[in-house]
């Protein structure tokens, strides 16, 4: 099952967590092209979010050319041909989620790199989170 | 005198009759029964939250109806304070109040429903109307509701016997139409409790639940609504037409029967469909 799920503790505003979700599954194949998307009430009322807030972010992704709307035949998945700039944004989100995350539990930016680095390097296997950040280094 | 006290007091005590029955708790053959309606399973730690929404549902039905069933004798009621005045109040719309009421009630039932996401998680398949009610039935009312109009039209151009009340059978099938409309509107865009397992089956299987009983009521009135156009009172060739108008009526109940109660189904099944 396809979903997106909002993270309350984050600092990310909810229309950026659905944004950046919805940007991730289309970009990544996840969501096909030609997928029909729920209306934006419908989303909406599942998140407990303004329906303003889904239409924003469901314009963003109309104008990215991710998303394309139909009129009564709803909001549907383009064909995806992810551009340099779309590719440079993802990457900077991902990391501004990943900064965000490193300094809630308190992690300071070297930690963060050096997690990176290791997990970059197959040091730590992906899912591993019960390790301490602290270990990091050592595990590098 | 004692007579008309009698009739007046009918519709009073069917009315009765029907908050006693929507009053009744929902009993575990009610839900096993429901269960396999709609072919999900009622985990036992949601039991209640089902009951308790199905209990919710019927009472909300009940009042809607007793309440029409009231209206529906005021040409009774008035018999005893001035009969005189009895004769303008013994009209279609206030004979059938009790299944315009029947058709608010059904709609009201979903469109109060006050259901909590448990997750702010949310799938990303749209919920459709064909997901949770058979569309043969709202095409019908839909129909329905064509016809009459076309029909209210003709029989004003042409001056039947009772064009006037041939309206309010347009009124009637407006109601069914706005509250297939409203209601299909309101159970697909209430939160999803769960968005995959038995919570989801069982949050599809309540949604379905209101859809076909909204359609169900919705197809007995606009059924009622294509009958009030008088064709009753027709001889000759159009004298068949209007034995079956007649029926459809009595069609139209029997379909609301079934499809609040009787008909089957599966909201897996239904969901997978593309």
């Amino acid at each position: 099952m396809i979903a997106i799920e909002l993270n309350d503790i984050s600092p990310v505003p909810p229309f950026e967590q659905v944004r950046e979700q919805l940007e991730r599954l289309v970009t990544s194949g996840a969501v096909p092209a030609g997928t029909r998307l729920p209306t934006v009430r419908q989303l909406a009322s599942d998140l407990s979010l303004a329906p303003n807030t889904v239409a924003r972010a469901y314009r963003e992704l109309e104008a990215a050319g991710l998303l394309e709307t139909h009129g009564r035949r709803g909001t549907i998945v383009g064909k995806v041909v992810v551009s340099e700039s779309t590719r440079n944004r993802m990457i900077i989100d991902a990391a501004r989620r990943f900064h965000d995350e490193v300094l809630l539990v308190g992690g300071t930016m070297d930690d963060a790199v050096r997690a990176l680095r290791s997990i970059a390097r197959g040091v730590v296997p992906l899912g591993g989170g019960s390790r301490r950040m602290d270990n990091a280094d050592e595990l590098a | 005198m004692n007579g008309d006290l009698m009739m007046a007091f009918v519709p009073v005590l069917i009315a009765v009759v029907v908050l006693w029955r929507g009053w009744r708790r929902v009993e575990s053959d009610f839900v096993s029964r429901w269960k396999e309606r709609f072919n999900v399973d009622v985990p036992p730690d949601e039991r209640s939250f089902v009951v308790e929404r199905l209990e919710r549902g019927r009472r909300v039905r009940a009042i809607c109806v007793a309440v029409g069933l009231v209206i529906a004798g005021l040409p009774t009621y008035m018999n005893l304070i001035d009969p005189a005045l009895s004769g303008s109040f013994a009209n279609p719309l206030v004979g059938h109040a009790w299944l315009f009421a029947a058709t608010l009630g059904a709609l009201c039932a979903e469109v109060l429903v006050i259901q909590r996401p448990r997750y702010r998680k949310a799938s990303l398949v749209e919920r459709r109307s064909r997901d949770y009610v058979d569309q043969r039935f709202v095409t019908a009312v839909h129909a329905l509701g064509g016809s009459t109009l076309a029909l209210a039209a003709l029989a004003t151009a042409l001056e039947w016997w009772n064009w006037e009340e041939a309206w309010i059978g347009v009124g009637a099938s407006a109601v069914a139409v706005a509250s297939v409309h409203f209601g299909v509107r309101a159970i697909l865009e209430r939160p999803a409790i769960a968005v995959d397992g038995a919570m989801q089956d069982l949050d599809d299987a309540l949604r379905s639940d209101g859809a076909f009983r909204v359609v169900g009521a919705a197809v007995a009135l606009a059924a009622s609504g294509l009958t009030t156009i008088g064709i009753g009172n027709a001889q000759g060739m159009l004298a068949i037409p209007s034995l079956l108008f007649g029926l459809l009526a009595y069609i139209g109940l029997g379909l609301w029967w079934t499809l609040a109660r009787d008909v089957k189904w599966s909201v897996r099944q239904a969901r997978s469909v593309p």
